[in-house]
């Protein structure tokens, strides 16, 4: 199908790991591992009619896959090529949906301190920093920093975590 | 080493006389300069240290299968354990009926765990039998309803096995709960797309069938995802379904406030060519949908530049 899983003997297969193969294979300056034609493709086919990822096929559009497809599409090269200006327009016009101050995973979710980093990010990767109400997202990510502890937990009040903390990190670039 | 400590009335595999044929492969660890250093419970350590010695023996016993409960237990996410079980079940030949009841408790346990529901795919794919998953989805969903595992699985299921008869109905019971579950809006359009099809007659249908849920909640994203993804995903022209604008109109002229109903009309009116009439809708949003003020100027500039 173009997809990946993540361990030879099989597992299940999605976008976060055509991301992984990506983020390998161009650190290595080796492909021979992806077929980029395929996995592009099966990364297209993903594009769901909200304009944001699933992790698969028909799956529903998700903060985390739509920066898995977008990434892996610039890593693998392919992104301008099959990235029309339509299909461009819909995966933005969608993540910038995304934002309220903070940002959400997916549409009537509530916001989360990692969605700063999976859409902020492929927002970038898409040309669409500036459009970033930048003060909002970084008066949420305060919220969400433990007093005490330090590091950043998805939602304010809840224990930090290092996911969390990395993402909301990279959030606030 | 062995050390006789009964960890919780639990019982070490090292000091079990059913195990003592094993010589546990103990868990690798740095002493002098670790850089993070797990801080395994002493269970974890007894479990995994004969995990790893009877897969290095390649022993696919019903003690082996007792053991991967407990290795489970410890780490639910563990891909190899759950792999080396299924293994043991093919070994054994055994009657997966238990086998399903096993993978729906961890699953009500751990509804986000991804190896849980993928050994679930591997058991029906193993013995054919999808019978309990509509129903098992159903009671995850039931708990939360936006579970993405649970969809996927659900999803996968019902194109696997074509069962599509009873989805649009469980689409209908859903969005009577809540009407801005994504999710549900997301799995009608997976089932329409991949049963009817987008015929004229269902993409009117469905269009209506949104707006029914837009004059609810005119500032609910998700039917409105639906209705503008219906159109442009099929590359559709919103002047074939002219009902639409006649809805963004009206909540328009009743002063509803939603970006959406502003968004789609402006959409509207680029297709229509109406240039001057998509730029006031874009200059309005700079002040109405302000988190994104910078966007809608793009879009205002991008306009006036053409």
């Amino acid at each position: 199908s173009g997809s990946f899983q993540c361990a030879s003997f099989g597992t299940e297969s999605d976008a976060r790991f055509v991301y992984c193969a990506s983020c390998i294979s161009y650190m290595l300056q080796d492909w021979r591992g992806v077929d980029r034609s395929l996995a592009t493709q099966f990364l297209l086919s993903c594009q769901s009619y909200e304009g944001g990822f699933g992790q698969n096929t028909g799956r529903e559009a998700h903060g985390g896959s739509t920066f898995c497809s977008v990434a892996a599409l610039k890593l693998m090269g392919t992104f301008d090529e099959v990235m029309c200006e339509e299909r461009r327009q819909r995966v933005l016009s969608w993540c910038l949906r995304r934002q309220e101050t903070g940002f959400n995973g997916r549409p009537n979710k509530p916001k989360d301190t990692c969605y700063s980093f999976w859409v902020g990010s492929c927002l970038k990767l898409l040309g669409g920093q500036d459009f970033i109400n930048k003060e909002g997202n970084f008066a949420f990510l305060m919220t969400t920093q433990d007093r005490y502890m330090g590091g950043f937990s998805k939602w304010e009040g809840y224990l930090p975590d290092p996911l969390h903390s990395y993402f909301g990190l990279s959030g606030l670039y | 080493l062995l050390y006789t400590i009964k960890f919780e009335g639990i019982m070490m595999y090292a000091e079990s006389p059913e195990w003592s044929d094993i010589v546990p492969i103990p868990l690798p660890h740095n002493d002098k300069d670790p850089v993070v250093q797990i801080m395994y419970s002493d269970r974890f350590k007894d479990v995994y240290s004969y995990m790893a010695a009877i897969m290095e023996k390649k022993e696919y016993s019903h003690r082996a299968l007792l053991l991967t409960n407990d290795a489970i237990e410890c780490n639910t996410a563990n891909y190899t354990v759950w792999h080396y079980r299924r293994e043991i079940l093919r070994h054994l030949k055994m009657d997966l009926k238990e086998e399903m009841e096993f993978s729906a408790s961890v699953i009500e346990e751990q509804p986000k765990n991804y190896q849980v529901w993928h050994h679930r795919r591997c058991l029906i794919e193993m013995s054919g039998d999808h019978s309990l998953e509509l129903e098992l989805t159903a009671e995850s969903l039931s708990q939360d309803n936006k579970n993405y595992h649970a969809w996927d699985h659900r999803q996968w299921v019902v194109q696997q096995y074509n069962v599509w008869d009873k989805e649009l109905e469980y689409v209908d019971e859903l969005l009577a709960l809540d009407l801005r579950n994504n999710s549900a809006w997301n799995h009608r359009y997976f089932v329409i797309e991949n049963s009817e099809g987008w015929s004229s007659e269902t993409v009117a249908r469905e269009l209506e069938y949104a707006a029914s849920f837009i004059r609810k909640a005119p500032n609910n994203e998700s039917p409105w995802n639906y209705a503008n993804g219906i159109i442009k995903k099929n590359k559709l022209r919103y002047s074939d379904f002219p009902k639409l604008k006649e809805l963004c109109t009206s909540l328009y002229e009743s002063h509803v406030p939603s970006n959406f109903v502003l968004s789609t009309l402006a959409d509207i009116h680029i297709e229509a060519e109406n240039k001057e009439a998509a730029m006031e809708i874009f200059e309005e949003m700079k002040e109405k949908d302000s988190i994104r003020v910078n966007y809608w100027t793009f879009r205002l500039q991008q306009l006036q530049g053409s």
